[in-house]
């Protein structure tokens, strides 16, 4: 079956640069060139034509940081499940609402960047039930007892590399996060707070060795993403300090800084400043992505509105619980591996940080240079849902939208901040890297993210409307794997295959049996039951197979 | 709390002295699963396709979880769909009041492993805890990754605790508290940790009626990991809801200087399975209505009882797939399926999780999931499959009614 997306304002970076209409050609749910025609033949070779009138098509959108499933958002969800009707403006929604809504925003891959050992499995079945989207998680890794004690006493890297690889094959990740590396673990034994160079308290290992041997392991191991680091510290003021200082620890191996918004808060102005002692640490941060290649990072955009924030950070979100709204909050230790911090948040426009937050991810945005290391996330659902992409892109690509929003916020907030000064609006190109081709390359999905022949049919059309949050708002077309899913922002019915994105590192498995009896003494479970295998992942989900790296 | 895991660390003379595992073996062997049942064929026979056809199915029809795995609560939710109708887990006074707790206030929690860990002081609240997770103690005294052991503090509503003999460990200390004093005696430790915070060179004792709450607030005072822990159907009359409110109040209260927390567990892990399962592809905990084409919680269903239930459907179905330790009062939990719309409730066996049918199952904790393979093949079609096919016939019926109507 060969079909014809007539018409069509290509906006790739992969494919060659059309300056007017063109045809996409797709065959078997591949993209291909456009067949060799017989001169003497007038017949168009194509069985189906689809005529997308101008219409802007990209690749399907891909969120490599999007919290959709496990055990902490179904924490949220019952957390906010009991609200009256009227007042619950929850964006934790239910798996196939989630996958709903990205499809017909023109996504087709998302990932959940926290599942730790233990709840891998209720993450990999929440993600089944996410129709319409391939997806994958990344292993939480740094906080586990085990671990720490190990690296306390001098763990050699060849049994690290083992430890990781397993850790990464047994839960069918894609790949590893470290989230606030030992504080996590250090909170349960009451320490409020982990500084980067500080030895943990029992274990005696810093969050820089943590990430300093996490990181290189990744990178020996050649796990397609990098170390995917939520750094020490979050939202607290002057955190920039440690940030800058995490990035240092990978010692010039590749590092992903997530969330990069709640970690980028510079120290108290002056003495004079009460109350308004946080300020944006934007600009060190963009000074030093642009000068480190190796970093790279998603922002966690902050918007306006109710939202529940979620994370394994749970010493963070226990200091979070006084910003609680609605009042309520969890907090829980996990299995000797994490903890969970679940704090329903408001953000307003007319409160100071939450008007800085807002200010400082866009600067990250225009700051850094290049768009293939800086990513639009919202950290679903931390900063705002994922459905404000659309909206975010305008304040990108719109200047003066995006002035006219500045006088709307906090007018501290506003004027301190250097978005005033920023000419910058990102072109259609430079969206389309940030949200498809970029993310695609930086977790080694070389089959998508393009619309270059021989990529997926994973394809999107929007129909140029009014402005660009409205076009982005609703996909005219998707195609998922040449499917089409949806049809003028409406969901056809079709069911798309979905498939597991999976990394699969080698290791030996004798390499692991010590690791074995370390983990059964601290949790009093067989290890091995944690390793969920193909077939069992296909029991899951009847789940396409995982991908092989 | 764990169900039948695939194979567990527990000594061999532990596993020989849980009376729970016991139990479960036996109605393995015996009731549930007798040898005449053990027939290689594992789908729809067209006899039961046919019985299952007769069943009047609708909008006015409740599907209740009484404990199933993933795959069959997934299954429920589908047939609801197709059908409209209602789906309600089948929890207990005391989940229920956790859960109102929860959703109301949040919470202070923990894992098994975190107490096995790191706590240094466990304080078990009723017998129900030790009646069913009779190995829990020596989980909790068995490891090896800690110096020092917990001190465990049992409150007792009973002054002789028979169900903790036979115990592989029994509680440093039993402190006796009667079952209607509870919540008063909580709110004095509160009162009396509270001051003591305020005050820290001299606690009050003024007004201070009982020994015990000294003794356990000077236990809380030197100790800088503590847990309360119990099994969520202790706490089942209507009033403990209070209690649960009063122990999270003692929980953030100490977690202000340092780390204590509640693990309230689950003996029943079907149920916790399905409302995990209900949570995540609804959005709705516990009860969850499919109307025009979206889910929603009926707040008139909360606190109904089982006579209001029966009396506001017009069929129930009722899924079980795991063999089950005790029987609700007036369901018949070891059936898959009973509905009034026969004149015969009808049953229909079905493949158990873990024995007969795979699956996957949350820990009490819901700290974890696992993944139960069958130990033999094919004995019964399982619950899923039976869902499944009732959902597609809803599906045919309803077609055939739409092309009636265009005729």
């Amino acid at each position: 079956m060969l079909l014809e997306l007539k018409n069509c304002r290509v906006i790739d970076t992969g494919s060659k640069v059309e300056t007017g209409l063109t045809s996409v050609w797709v065959r078997d749910g591949i993209i291909v060139t456009r067949p060799p025609q017989d001169p003497a033949d007038n017949q168009n070779p194509a069985d189906n034509q689809i005529d997308l009138m101008g219409g802007l098509v990209m690749a399907g959108g891909i969120d490599l940081h999007t919290h959709i499933g496990g055990g902490k958002v179904n924490l949220a969800r019952m957390l906010m499940a009991e609200q009256p009707r009227s007042r619950n403006t929850s964006t934790v929604w239910p798996t196939v609402r989630n996958g709903e809504l990205y499809a017909k925003m023109g996504y087709t891959t998302c990932f959940e960047p926290a599942m730790i050992l233990s709840q891998a499995r209720h993450t990999h079945l929440e993600l089944a039930d996410t129709p319409l989207l391939d997806t994958g998680a990344y292993v939480v890794l740094g906080n586990e007892d085990w671990l720490l004690a190990a690296l306390g006493k001098g763990l050699e890297d060849a049994s690290l590399r083992s430890l990781v690889a397993w850790s990464v094959s047994a839960t069918q990740a894609l790949a590893v996060k470290v989230v606030n590396a030992g504080g996590i673990n250090a909170f349960k034994f009451n320490r409020r707070a982990l500084e980067v160079d500080e030895p943990h308290p029992v274990y005696g290992v810093s969050p820089r060795d943590v990430i300093r041997r996490l990181s290189a392991a990744v990178d020996d191991l050649q796990l397609p993403h990098p170390l995917h680091v939520h750094a020490s510290n979050l939202g607290a003021p002057g955190n920039i300090a440690s940030t800058l200082a995490t990035l240092d620890a990978a010692e010039g191996r590749r590092l992903h800084l997530t969330h990069a918004q709640f970690n980028c808060y510079s120290g108290p102005f002056s003495s004079d400043d009460v109350g308004y002692a946080m300020g944006s640490g934007a600009e060190q941060l963009s000074r030093y992505v642009n000068t480190h290649p190796n970093i790279s990072l998603d922002v966690g955009q902050v918007v306006f509105g109710q939202t529940v924030t979620i994370s394994a950070d749970e010493g963070a979100q226990y200091r979070n619980r006084i910003h609680a709204h609605p009042k309520r909050w969890i907090v829980s230790d996990t299995e000797c591996q994490a903890g969970c911090g679940v704090v329903p948040m408001r953000y307003s426009d007319r409160h100071y940080v939450h008007s800085l937050q807002w200010t400082i991810g866009l600067e990250l945005l225009l700051l850094i240079e290049d768009p293939w290391r800086v990513f639009l996330t919202t950290d679903h659902p931390n900063g705002g849902p994922f459905t404000s992409y659309p909206h975010l892109i305008r304040l990108l690509m719109d200047r003066d939208f995006r002035l006219a929003k500045l006088g709307e916020i906090h007018s501290q907030a506003a004027q301190r901040s250097v978005l005033q000064e920023i000419d910058r609006e990102y072109t259609l190109e430079e969206i389309a890297i940030i949200t498809r081709a970029a993310p695609a390359k930086i977790l080694g999905l070389l089959d998508r993210g393009s619309l270059e022949p021989g990529k997926r049919a994973d394809i999107v059309a929007y129909r140029p409307r009014a402005d660009w949050e409205d076009t982005f708002s609703q996909a005219q077309l998707l195609l998922k794997g040449g499917l089409e899913v949806v049809r003028d922002g409406q969901l056809t019915g079709a069911l798309a295959t979905k498939a597991t994105l999976a990394a699969r590192p080698a290791f030996d498995s004798s390499d692991v049996r010590h690791w074995y009896r370390d983990i059964e003494s601290w949790l009093h479970l067989p290890a091995d039951s944690l390793s969920i295998s193909d077939d069992e992942l296909a029991e899951i989900g009847g789940l396409a197979a995982a991908r092989q790296q | 709390m764990l169900a039948r895991p695939p194979k567990s660390t527990a000594s061999s003379d532990e596993l020989l002295s849980c009376t729970r595992l016991a139990r479960w073996r036996s109605f393995e062997l015996t009731d549930t699963f007798p040898p005449a049942m053990a027939q290689p064929e594992a789908g729809l026979s067209p006899q039961v396709q046919e019985q299952l056809a007769a069943l009047q199915l609708g909008s006015r029809t409740l599907i209740w979880l009484e404990g199933c795995d993933v795959r069959a609560a997934r299954g429920a939710v589908k047939l609801a769909e197709k059908l409209g109708c209602t789906v309600h887990v089948g929890e207990s006074n005391g989940s229920r009041s956790l859960k109102s707790v929860m959703a109301s206030e949040g919470w202070l929690g923990t894992t098994l492993s975190e107490v096995s860990a790191r706590t240094e002081l466990v304080l078990t609240l009723g017998d129900g805890i030790i009646r069913e997770a009779p190995l829990i103690a020596a989980r909790f005294f068995r490891s090896v990754t800690r110096t020092s052991q917990p001190y465990w503090l049992h409150l007792s509503p009973t002054r002789i605790v028979a169900a903790i003999r036979g115990n592989v460990a029994t509680p440093n200390e039993i402190v006796h508290v009667p079952r209607a004093d509870w919540f008063n005696w909580l709110t004095e430790l509160a009162m009396c940790l509270q001051a003591d915070r305020a005050a820290p060179d001299s606690a009050p004792t003024v007004g201070l009626t009982g020994e015990s709450v000294k003794l356990v607030a000077n236990r809380l005072r030197a100790t800088e990991h503590s847990v309360w822990l119990w099994d969520n159907d202790e706490l089942h009359e209507g009033t403990d809801e209070l209690i649960i409110r009063r122990l999270l109040t003692l929980a953030r209260q100490l977690s202000e200087t340092r780390r204590c927390a509640l693990l309230p567990l689950d003996s029943n892990v079907g149920r916790v399975t399905a409302d995990e399962t209900l949570l995540w592809l609804t959005g709705c905990s516990n009860t969850a209505s499919y109307v025009a084409g979206q889910w929603l919680t009926q707040p008139r269903y909360s606190g109904y009882t089982l006579a209001d239930w029966e009396a506001s459907f017009d069929a129930i179905i009722l899924v079980s797939n795991l063999p089950t330790m005790k029987s609700l009062p007036n369901l018949r939990a070891d059936l898959l399926m009973q509905t009034q719309s026969l004149n015969e409730p009808y049953a229909l066996q079905v493949a158990a999780v873990g024995v007969t049918d795979s699956g996957h199952l949350f820990r009490g904790d819901r700290g974890t999931v696992h993944y139960f393979p069958a130990l033999q093949r094919g004995v019964a079609p399982t619950a899923a499959s039976v869902l499944s096919h009732l959902a597609t016939t809803a599906q045919a019926k309803t077609m055939e009614v739409g092309s009636a109507t265009r005729t």
